[in-house]
């Protein structure tokens, strides 16, 4: 053999002493922080997050335990490292084995292997690698011994850390009327939502998806007592269930917030029950934005929506609903576009298109477009959610002689042009007599077309005013006021020519004054005044008690001022806070009946009361949480500006 | 203190307006029966605008498929929660008909929780100024068959601690009270007086 083989020979076994070493270090490391932790445990329940980060700080601990000893025999990999240690362990080499491998093409090789072959050297001793192993080896296998020797239960806490292990700690036997003090709560969601179960160690209040299935479960069933453990739901005994050593109590999540109560002897332990509603879809119609008036039913109008929901949706569609009629008949259909199935995703977008040409739409027609989506709520639902509503009407020109118009307007808008009408023949009329009228005379007449081309001009000011001042709802057409401004200003134009009887000149501006109004008039659509009802006034005094039928009116009582349920909740907070010194476990119960009432009525304060019944049972400081608690039921109570108070009867 | 004015929910879908003598009558008789203090004409008021909280009492109505916005759900929401009156009546007088399918589900999605109930006919709203024995008095269009041939035996409410602050009507009041408040000289008896008892109702409640 070779002096090179012989070392890479002495090498490799090197290196496989090392490698083996560093992963008993690693063992060792690991099961020494795992030991710790489970002993902690045992002591005192660790938190869950404390465990699992325990469970990552071990191997953590192997990793660096493991590549502290691999550094250590990191000379191992060196060829001249090995030989020189071979030279150690056996002096009669004279260092040939360190020469024949730093010099394999020396003339004098073959004498160096030679000498090797013949001192032949030993490799590694059993004892070197021995010492590599033994001393991790021997610790780990005491640290095992005593992994061993914990309760059951005790290193899968550590190991297989996970929520609602609560009740595998071993804790010896449960006292007698101790089985209320380590629960675990069980949470199954409903099926059709398809979330996982989830456990919480003992938790002061479950909060869930409603129609949850609630099960709480606690340790010593197996106790020889005279009274099982039991549950309270309002009045509601429920039932318990009994495996082993284990009881436990199961409930559907109700609609309202409540309080489980669970009895054992003498003791009890209040739970609340905090219900979360499935929410339903949320649902935004992004086309069309707005509602519109067609004055023909011949558009294309682009339909889009998005939906979403907490658990899933299940389907989204348009909804359009086209009513037609009027006065006292009205005919409606409904029906659906662009559906689609959602497959149970959290968000979905619909699309569509609505050609109004092909909906044989009628003047006065009104269609309402709506987005609705479904959720997959199978037990109090399926809930809906559904967008704004956009209202498409298509023009009427009808509907300006209803009484649901204002007349006023377009009136003053036909007799303005009539009058603009009746200023142009006039004018017309002078100027072609201007050479049979003295100068004096055209001039005082044209004059008087001034004055009255004036009084056209202000009656269209006054329109313009009116619709600039529409407080009605409604649309009001920019594009017509845009006309009437125009033509206002070709008045004026008018006006100022013949005020110097230059008639000629005028005329041009009238005729175009004439035609802004005639388009004003007929522009539609016309519902810039829509629902502006005409205001009938009552002559209150004229017929001020003077009803023929006679009257019988009851005596009226003074209806109870409405209850201030979160003052209530402040006045029974403070009457427990004040219980706090005297009795904490009352008032801690106090505060969990306040705690439930506080999340159907003033959910702002259950946050902070949730928190200091939390601190009361881990034996912290509550006060805090329970002023902040109190602060918030203080600032909601202030009360808002009353509506406006009638007089009464005089 | 201010008089009491009639005031005229205006919504941006379905025609709010279709019933604009309704006001003056209603007016007409409370200025008959009572002494309370009256502005001479109703006003009509944007259900989104903030001017509804100037009202204690509103008055919708309407033929349409109704669709409040998210503007006037909030309004109105708000407006009933701080004490408002909301007095709505189906235009028509059909069985479940599209205003009705409409505006009894915008109510429901308004008020989560509740729900439009009958109201019994001897509630208090029935003798809160004049005395309706038998409970809501029946329209002429009920009477002579008109539409669905029915005579619709309960009004329908929201109530809160006892009082009702939202009424549903599907007996056409609308129509019924639409005349000019002169007209009231030619009649036997007067259809508005059931008006002024839900008027009364609502401010005295």
């Amino acid at each position: 053999m070779r002096a090179i083989e012989r070392v890479r020979r002495a090498r490799a076994a090197l290196l496989a002493a090392a490698l083996g070493a560093a992963f008993s270090w690693a063992l060792l490391a690991f099961a020494a922080a795992v030991l710790v932790t489970a002993f902690g445990d045992l002591v005192t329940p660790l938190p869950l997050g404390f465990r699992r980060a325990a469970l990552a700080a071990a191997t953590l601990a192997a990793a660096l335990a493991g590549a502290a000893a691999l550094w250590r025999s990191r000379h191992a990999i060196s060829l001249p490292r090995v030989a020189l240690l071979l030279e150690e362990r056996n002096p009669a080499l004279q260092f040939a084995l360190a020469t024949a491998l730093e010099f394999p093409a020396a003339p004098q090789s073959s004498a160096l292997e030679q000498v090797v072959d013949l001192v032949d050297p030993a490799g590694p001793p059993r004892a070197f690698i021995g010492r590599a192993f033994g001393v991790p080896l021997a610790a780990l296998a005491v640290l095992v011994m005593a992994l061993a020797a914990l309760p059951g239960g005790a290193l899968d806490r550590v190991v297989h850390a996970h929520a609602g292990d609560l009740l595998a700690r071993p804790a010896g036997h449960a006292r007698l009327g101790g089985r209320l003090a380590t629960i675990v709560v069980r949470i199954e969601p409903p099926a059709y939502t398809g979330l996982p179960a989830q456990a919480l160690d003992d938790p002061s209040s479950v909060s869930a998806l409603v129609a949850s299935r609630v099960i709480v479960l606690g340790r010593g069933a197996a106790l020889p007592i005279e009274t099982s453990p039991g549950g309270l739901l309002g009045e509601r005994a429920l039932p318990l269930s009994v495996a082993g050593d284990t009881w436990s109590v199961a409930l559907t999540m109700p609609t309202q917030p409540a309080v489980l109560r669970l009895t054992d002897r003498g003791e009890a332990r209040l739970i609340a029950l905090d219900p979360r509603a499935d929410a339903a879809p949320v649902v935004t119609l992004e086309s069309p934005r707005t509602d519109t008036t067609y004055a023909q039913p011949s558009d294309r109008i682009a339909l889009a929506a998005a939906a979403s929901d907490d658990i899933g949706l299940v389907r989204a569609e348009f909804e359009l609903m086209h009513t037609a009629g009027s006065g006292e008949r009205f005919t409606t259909r409904r029906w659906t576009v662009g559906g689609v199935a959602a497959g149970l995703s959290h968000a979905a977008s619909i699309h569509a298109e609505l050609l109004l040409d092909t909906l044989h739409l009628s003047p006065g027609d009104v269609l309402h477009v709506r987005a609705v989506a479904w959720d997959a709520n199978t037990v109090s639902g399926p809930d809906t959610g559904a967008s704004d509503t956009r209202t498409i009407r298509i023009a009427d020109p009808r509907e300006r002689d209803t009484l649901s118009l204002d007349l006023a307007g377009p009136a003053r808008l036909d007799t303005t042009a009539l009058s603009e009408r009746m200023l142009i023949l006039r004018a017309e009329t002078l100027e072609l007599g201007r050479p049979r009228l003295a100068a004096d005379t055209f001039a005082a007449r044209s004059l008087a077309l001034a004055g009255r081309q004036d009084d056209v001009m202000g009656r269209v000011q006054a329109v313009i005013d009116d619709l600039m001042d529409v407080e009605s709802p409604g649309v009001v057409s920019t594009s017509e006021i845009s006309l009437l401004v125009q033509a206002a200003s070709e008045m004026g134009d008018a006006e100022r020519e013949l005020r110097p009887a230059r008639v000629a000149q005028a005329l041009p501006h009238m005729r175009r004054a004439l035609g802004f109004l005639m388009k004003a008039r007929d522009a539609t659509p016309r519902y810039y005044i829509r629902g502006r009802l005409p205001k009938v006034v009552v002559d209150v005094d004229r017929v001020r008690l003077k009803g023929t039928d006679p009257v019988a009116a009851a005596t009226r009582t003074k209806r109870a001022a409405e209850a201030d349920v979160r003052r209530a909740l402040l006045s029974r907070l403070d009457k427990a806070i004040d219980r706090l010194a005297r009795d904490a476990p009352h008032a801690a119960d106090s505060l969990q009946f306040i705690r439930v009432d506080a999340l159907a009525n003033a959910r702002d304060a259950a946050e902070p009361l949730g928190r200091a019944i939390d601190a009361l049972r881990g034996g912290h400081d509550a006060l805090p949480a329970l002023l902040q608690a109190r602060r918030r039921l203080e600032r909601a109570t202030d009360a808002e500006p009353a509506l406006p108070a009638w007089q009464g009867g005089r | 203190m201010r008089p009491f004015t009639f005031a005229t929910g205006a919504y941006a879908s379905g025609d709010w307006e279709s019933a604009p003598l309704v006001p003056a009558n209603v007016i007409d008789a409370l200025a008959r029966y009572t002494t309370l203090d009256l502005a001479p004409a109703g006003v009509n008021v944007a259900l989104e605008s903030a001017d509804l909280f100037e009202f204690p009492f509103v008055y919708l109505t309407g033929h349409l498929p109704v669709f409040f916005t998210a503007a006037e759900r909030r309004n109105l929401a708000r407006f009933v929660e701080r004490g408002g009156f909301l007095f709505v009546d189906d235009h028509n007088h059909d069985i479940d008909g599209r205003f009705h399918q409409t505006m009894t589900a915008e109510l429901n999605r308004l008020f989560p929780g509740r729900h439009l109930a009958p109201i019994p006919n001897d509630h208090a709203l029935y003798r809160a100024f004049f005395t309706f024995a038998d409970g809501p008095p029946a329209t002429s269009h009920e009477l002579n068959g008109w539409g669905d041939n029915l005579v619709h035996k309960n009004l329908l409410g929201l109530t809160r601690e006892g009082r009702i602050d939202v009424l549903y009507s599907n007996k056409d009041y609308s129509s019924e009270w639409s005349f000019h408040p002169d007209t009231k000289r030619f009649m036997a008896v007067d259809p508005t007086k059931f008006g002024v008892n839900i008027v009364v109702y609502a401010l005295t409640r």
